[in-house]
């Protein structure tokens, strides 16, 4: 369905350019042509269905090994898994040889699948607790291992999200201390996703890394003194950081940079929209012990994240006006305690009013860095930032009013700032054209 | 065929199946130890003791008073335990908690845990008018006070999908005890259940 209307946009533009004398026609029928092939999608379609199958197949195994079935003794059951582990092996190295690479590495995932079985088999006839971290350890190892040793992706996916249950695992165990092993697992899966350079990967490692955070946030919170407010303040400066970072270091790695801008922008502005809903629980802002640990883990973050946003104005990765967006979204987060403490009521409606400036600002950041996604973004916190003001002044009529009249206004104001930004746009392009 | 990954595979392959040749292995010698306690499990509410097809188990053991207990008295949230077991009649019973693998006194046996949560402080008692805190005098008993609760690793039984009910109504009909292998190292593994001092369950190496 997106290729055939993709072919019909493409047509169209293309008679355009005809018309315009930019292609010729007889490049225009080629163009269509190759657009009409075959896309890549469909090429990896059969290796993406193998992908899935082995997923199925392995979800198979351990539905029969959960099922503890009595009508076979332990020991068959065992000897069946080693069976199937080295059958699904021996299978992927007969399929590597002979040419089919993409199947070869969907019977890989099956013998890690039947790794894992193995693992949960063996808990289940010794009964070993059923939440022990260290067999998800051992699962993750082993398909981290097999991602580096055979470049396999879908084994690097797993090991990915092994790390995470493994770390879920181990906090619902003790959750007296965060689980910092887990990112000796998360440095060897980031590298492989480097190593690699597969996207998906880039985007699981940012996800367990933030996931990291949530699942330990109640053993950080106890360990650093931080309360939860404080807490997400120093996950929204360590947002911003890698938001900066990926711009600065955007020359070593674009697509890598590009995701973790992503994640960057969707975790900073996610964060401060939660701030503004919960005004009043800005506590212990800077008081005592946990005021000093807060205040040192902030300063060092905006350090690194001065340093980073200059090095990715000097870079030219970020035109120099927008390093105020970055600067404003940590300003309302640092302020947020004491705004809260001092005039609570005041904070969701000045905090909106940014964020609807800062999604305004994104936008236009979007457009300047040629980033699609920040624009959608920044489309979409405006339009969730009006939805939640809408329901949280749907009190009374009045309030109803007013919010309508601000709306509108708003609105007003900001089609004037995008029209005039439009037309500086176009005169831009328009003067690049005639120096052309 | 990139030459490297046939000798890769045979590499993982192997080295998979030695780990769980090694799992095999542990807990086979661990079941073939000599050392077994009977360990009474505790009453728990009925409806936290199913989860999928397995039984949960809680014994009398894995609520250690600190405070009535020989052996230390410090410990703290994920802290390593060995606790001192002397026989009682036909069962096992804590006599002492150590840090420290100690050496326990003639016939009796060490088994290690983790403390997952030490109940150190007497409840607050707040006023049912207008919610304040309310002084409790020192000396008034307080039952709850210093107890640890300690995982051992003997706590899910796994039983064939549909029969978790079944062991429930045995369990609910007489007095349940659980055999329990004791490691060198004070490390434990399920050996078989008995109800009434009969075996129900005993478990074949393989």
């Amino acid at each position: 369905m997106w290729q055939r209307a993709y072919l019909t946009r493409l047509k169209r533009d293309l008679d355009l350019w005809i018309e315009r004398g930019w292609v010729t026609a007889a490049n225009a029928d080629a163009i269509l042509a190759s657009a009409a092939e075959p896309g890549a999608a469909t090429r990896r379609m059969p290796s993406i269905l193998a992908i899935l199958g082995a997923v199925l197949i392995g979800f198979a195994v351990m539905s029969f090994v959960a099922a503890n079935w009595q009508e076979i003794s332990k020991l068959t059951k065992i000897v069946l898994i080693f069976a199937a582990m080295w059958t699904a092996y021996g299978a992927a190295i007969l399929l590597e040889k002979r040419g089919h690479a993409n199947f070869a590495q969907a019977a890989v995932l099956i013998g890690l699948g039947l790794f894992g079985a193995g693992i949960m088999l063996i808990a289940q006839i010794y009964h070993i607790v059923t939440d022990d971290p260290g067999g998800v350890l051992a699962w993750c190892v082993a398909a981290l291992a097999t991602a580096w040793l055979l470049s396999s992706r879908a084994a690097l996916a797993l090991g990915i999200l092994l790390a995470v249950i493994w770390t879920w695992f181990a906090i619902d165990l003790n959750d007296a201390t965060p689980h910092w092993e887990f990112w000796f697992a998360w440095a060897v899966a980031a590298a492989l996703a480097l190593r690699l350079s597969w996207p998906p990967a880039f985007h699981l490692v940012l996800i367990a890394g933030f996931l990291w955070q949530a699942i330990n946030a109640e053993a950080i919170i106890d360990v650093t003194g931080f309360s939860p407010t404080q807490f997400a303040i120093i996950v929204i400066l360590q947002a911003l950081t890698l938001w900066m970072a990926a711009i600065a270091f955007s020359g070593r790695g674009a697509r890598l940079a590009a995701v973790a801008e992503g994640y960057g922008i969707v975790v900073a502005f996610a964060l401060v929209g939660i701030l503004q809903g919960d005004p009043g629980s800005g506590e212990q802002a800077a008081s005592g012990a946990a005021g000093a640990v807060f205040i040192a883990a902030a300063v060092a973050l905006l350090a690194v994240l001065a340093v980073l946003g200059g090095l990715a104005v000097m870079r030219g990765g970020l035109p120099a006006r927008h390093l105020s967006g970055v600067a404003a979204i940590a300003a309302l987060a640092i302020a947020y305690p004491f705004l809260s403490v001092t005039n609570a009521a005041l904070v969701p409606w000045a905090y909106a009013a940014a964020i609807l400036v800062l999604a305004a600002w994104l936008v236009a950041y979007g457009a300047s860095r040629g980033s699609r996604f920040a624009v959608n973004f920044g489309f979409v916190v405006f339009a969730a930032e009006v939805l939640w003001l809408y329901f949280e002044t749907l009190g009374t009529l009045l309030d109803t009013a007013i919010f309508f009249a601000l709306g509108g206004v708003l609105l007003i104001v900001g089609s004037v700032v995008f029209e005039r930004m439009r037309r500086r746009i176009v005169r831009g392009t328009a003067t690049e054209g005639g120096e052309a | 065929m990139n030459p490297r990954f046939g000798m890769a595979l045979i590499v993982l392959a192997l080295a998979q199946t030695l780990f769980l040749g090694a799992m095999i292995w542990d807990r086979v010698s661990l079941l073939r130890s000599p050392d077994v306690v009977t360990l009474k499990t505790a009453p728990i509410d009925p409806r936290d003791i199913f989860r999928g097809h397995y039984v949960i188990l809680s014994y009398e053991i894995s609520q250690l008073p600190l405070g009535t207990l020989a052996g230390d008295d410090e410990f703290a949230d994920g802290d390593t335990v060995h606790v001192e077991l002397a026989p009682d009649g036909e069962t096992w019973n804590a006599v002492a908690a150590w840090r420290d693998r100690p050496e326990p006194a003639d016939g009796n046996k060490i088994i290690r845990g983790r403390i997952v949560y030490v109940a150190e402080s007497r409840p607050i008692a707040r006023s049912l008018d207008d919610g304040t805190e309310m002084e409790t005098q020192p000396e008034a008993p307080c039952p709850g006070c210093m107890t640890a609760t300690v995982l051992y690793g003997i706590e899910s039984y796994f039983v064939p999908e549909g029969e978790g009910r079944v062991l429930e109504d045995e369990r609910n009909a007489g007095s349940l005890t659980v055999d329990v292998a004791l490691g060198r190292g004070g490390t434990a593994a399920i050996k078989g259940l008995r109800l009434d001092g009969e075996p129900v369950y005993e478990e074949p190496l393989f």
